[in-house]
């Protein structure tokens, strides 16, 4: 079908997304909740109401603050949020978990710069407890380990109340890594409040000016500019996808979806929210998916150095039949996208990393080039730090190595709990504990300065 | 030595040449070939055979003051003693380093130098310095206690080794710490620490992919390792009248963790009686691995490890199985803690006569 020469095709709009940052400078816990000019202060027994009204099961929550350079240290971290809030119509805050389901990813969204908010507390009884301990410092040794230690962590604590779990039965499947019905109920709904109180806050910044705004457009790169298209394949831990939990296969929830494409502005905007209290040292808080660094990287070189082109989403699979439809199907949509380039992470763990080699692999003999971005495993004299590895992956970057042992010092002020999970010892320290238990340390999307080297 | 120093018209003070003492074998010591590999330990004051070469390379900075020797069989033969009379003959040269080698392909020259330097170092408190081909077997032996610079096959390598291996003794000699493997040129010692890098990671891998894509030199943080390939043995024709035992990495212990085996992590393996077990049932036995749903496991453990499949063919005569189940937790273990564990659990089969093994994994 011909037309007229000059006339304009009746194309999609483009999706935009307009990060809107209002910096906080000052935090005051006081008797109202008023955000103006860098000071945000907000009312702590207001704060308290909005948590327990998302469950019973909270038998009490506690509000503090915990400052960079403060002599302090979060234990029991579950999960920390960048406020966020969608105020623009038809605007809703994390689809699915808080809002109605909308696709996020466009239009203007305020974030409060420098605050998260850090829900913590002691496990809930029925949940697994040996990869829950996460510990964040605010200053001293520990502090460098942490990209989260430079931020102001409004902590809200969560007392679990004993009579929401009623004793497990024997006969009922447990969840490896979330424990009982009741525990995996608990802990969504710790997820929940976390992201209440973090749009809550934000939303303080209604009709003000932001400090700065960042434009996120995947505009089409002109084909003259010859840029070579990167995909990013996203291996994810489990993370709710729009209030959907997205199994890792075998493991946490049931069968893995295939693979798909997401538009990477949904991402950072709230699509995927953190759902359990994986490893600390690699665990994808929330806050690290809205502020994704491989997606960050891609954004600021797309039309100068390189073609983003997208971002494959996908779990691991836990068997050779189960991989090879994963990965085989990551690969595909990778392909299909045109790339001649691709980054990859590895989210830790033992199978997980099996699919990003066998993805490797694939994706070389497809004649699509790899990087790949691993923390480390091993800690010992000549240990290695691969479960798995193939030829092709020869461009690696490390992230960490996360059994090494860390000396952190003693602090005035423990906030989350008192003890640590493992080995019940004094949380004021001074503490010698593996890397793998400070928040963020080895965060697979690469937000942080650590790597390994061999000496 | 920094260039502003030379620069600034001041005669520079020469520094006392650092006291190297060096180990070889009978022939680069040029006492003689194979036929007199079995001449027991001695020494020769100043540089002797490849020493020679040695001192060429280190100039006016170092000096050769010692060289010991001893034939490759007698130290092979009796390693303990011949290590700790060649450390003793070192000692009286009073080195600041002791060089050892190159000892090229060969195995037992390589395994000798190795010794002699983990035996210096620790003993003596001397560093010490050796070079050999990346496939000597010593270097698997000693990776991370020995500074190895890689070498040829041949002694046809001796004229690139030598420059490198005077240049890190010198720098070892005078106690300064050596820059990482690529830099300096010695074989990586497999031990990594964390440091700051001066990009956060996605930078870096964007930066990497790009420089790969644009055919431009690039560097891995993680270069890939080199396993060990165990040959399997030759599959068993019968367990007739065998002594089958069965070790499981996937945590079945007596119900309540009486050892407190972790879910991850595991250092320890546990071994539990068998006596009087036909069936792992549910009331008895659990599994305390973490890394896979277990539900399925708990219901019937022997489908971890298969006791009541082996007491089947017991009753029907095929084996005899041994009385003791041994169990760890393999989820997020180190290769380095898997090794030694494997390799205690194999000395305490054959310790108790076993003589097949049916290892059930995760």
């Amino acid at each position: 079908m011909s037309r007229p020469a000059g006339a304009v095709r009746p194309g999609a709009r483009p999706v935009t997304l307009e990060l809107a940052t209002f910096t906080v400078d000052e935090v005051v816990v006081g008797n109202t909740d008023c955000y103006r000019d860098g000071r945000l202060e907000v009312d702590a027994r207001a704060l308290r109401a909005l948590v327990r009204d998302v469950s019973d099961a909270f038998e009490d929550v506690a509000v503090n603050v915990v400052r960079p350079g403060d002599d302090a240290r979060i234990i029991h971290a579950i999960d920390v949020v960048e406020p966020r809030a969608r105020l623009a119509e038809p605007g809703s805050d994390f689809p699915g978990l808080l809002g109605r389901q909308a696709t996020v990813g466009s239009g203007r969204t305020h974030r409060l710069g420098g605050l998260v908010v850090t829900t913590a507390g002691e496990p809930a009884p029925g949940e697994p407890t040996y990869w829950r301990e996460a510990v964040v410092d605010a200053s001293g040794p520990g502090a460098i380990y942490s990209p989260l230690s430079s931020l102001t962590h409004l902590v809200v604590t969560l007392k679990p109340d004993p009579r929401a779990f009623p004793d497990h039965d024997p006969a009922e499947s447990l969840d490896v890594f979330q424990g009982t019905a009741a525990a995996i109920a608990y802990n969504r709904a710790a997820r929940i409040a976390g992201l209440r109180v973090a749009t809550y806050l934000a939303a303080l910044t209604r009709d003000q000016q932001p400090d700065a705004v960042a434009c996120y457009e995947l505009s089409p790169v002109a084909s003259r500019r010859d840029l070579p298209r990167v995909v990013y394949l996203f291996q994810m831990t489990c993370p709710y996808f729009y209030g959907q939990l997205w199994p890792r296969e075998g493991s946490v929830g049931g069968t893995a979806p295939p693979p798909t494409l997401i538009h990477p502005n949904e991402v950072l905007d709230g699509a995927l929210v953190n759902a359990y209290a994986m490893i600390a040292c690699i665990r994808d808080c929330t806050y690290f998916l809205q502020t994704h660094a491989v997606i960050e990287e891609l954004y600021r070189r797309h039309g100068t150095e390189l073609d983003f082109r997208g971002v494959v989403i996908y779990t691991n699979g836990d068997s050779i039949a189960s991989k090879g439809r994963i990965v085989n199907h990551a690969v595909s949509l990778a392909h299909l996208l045109g790339a001649e380039g691709a980054v990859l992470n590895y989210q830790g763990g033992g199978n997980p990393e099996v699919d990003v080699m066998l993805a490797c692999q694939q994706l070389e003999a497809r004649g699509i080039r790899t990087a790949l971005l691993l923390p480390e495993l091993g800690g010992g004299q000549g240990d290695s730090p691969f479960i798995h590895f193939v030829p092709e992956a020869d461009a690696i970057v490390s992230l960490g190595s996360y059994e090494q042992t860390v000396q952190l010092g003693p602090v005035a002020r423990v906030v989350g709990g008192a003890r640590l999970l493992e080995g019940d010892e004094d949380a004021s320290g001074p503490l010698q504990l593996s890397l793998r238990y400070l928040l963020g340390a080895t965060i697979p999307y690469g937000q942080h300065v650590l790597r390994g080297v061999e000496y | 030595m920094s260039g502003l120093a030379a620069h600034d018209g001041r005669e520079e003070t020469p520094a006392t040449p650092i006291r190297v003492a060096c180990y070889l074998n009978q022939f680069f010591a040029g006492i003689g070939g194979e036929e007199a590999a079995g001449v027991g330990p001695g020494c020769r004051d100043g540089a002797a055979g490849a020493a020679l070469g040695l001192q060429r390379c280190l100039g006016n900075a170092g000096q050769v003051v010692g060289t010991v020797y001893c034939g490759d069989d007698y130290l092979a033969a009796q390693p303990a003693t011949a290590v700790a009379a060649v450390t003793r003959l070192l000692a009286r040269y009073a080195p600041d380093v002791v060089v050892a080698g190159p000892a090229f392909g060969s195995g037992r020259y390589g395994l000798a130098c190795g010794q002699v330097c983990a035996a210096v170092q620790e003993q003596l408190g001397v560093p010490a310095v050796t070079a050999m081909h990346p496939d000597n077997p010593a270097v698997e032996s000693f990776r991370g206690r020995v500074v190895v610079v890689p070498t040829q096959s041949t002694a046809a390598g001796m004229p690139l080794a030598l420059p490198a291996l005077a240049r890190l003794a010198l720098k070892l000699g005078r106690g300064e710490p050596l820059d990482p493997p690529g830099a300096e040129g010695y074989l990586p010692s497999g031990c990594r620490r964390n440091e700051r890098a001066d990009a956060p990671g996605a930078a870096r891998a964007v930066d990497m992919l790009l420089r790969k894509l644009r055919g431009e030199p690039f560097a891995t943080e993680l270069p890939l390792p080199r396993y060990d390939r165990v040959p399997p043995l030759p599959p068993l024709s019968t367990t007739d009248g065998l002594r089958v035992a069965l070790v499981a990495e996937g945590g079945v212990v007596p119900r309540g963790n009486p050892d407190r085996l972790p879910s991850a992590w595991a250092t320890r393996w546990a071994r539990y009686d068998l006596a009087g077990v036909d069936d792992l049932t549910a009331d008895a036995f659990e599994t305390v691995h973490g890394g896979f749903n277990t539900s399925a496991a708990n219901r019937d453990p022997d489908r971890l490890i298969p006791v009541d499949a082996l007491r089947a063919l017991e009753a029907q005569g095929r084996l005899t199985l041994h009385p003791r189940l041994y169990s760890t937790v393999g989820n997020q273990g180190s290769v380095a803690v898997m090794r030694r564990l494997g390799a205690e659990i194999a000395a305490d089969l054959a310790a108790a006569g076993v003589e097949a093994v049916v290892v059930g994994a995760t």
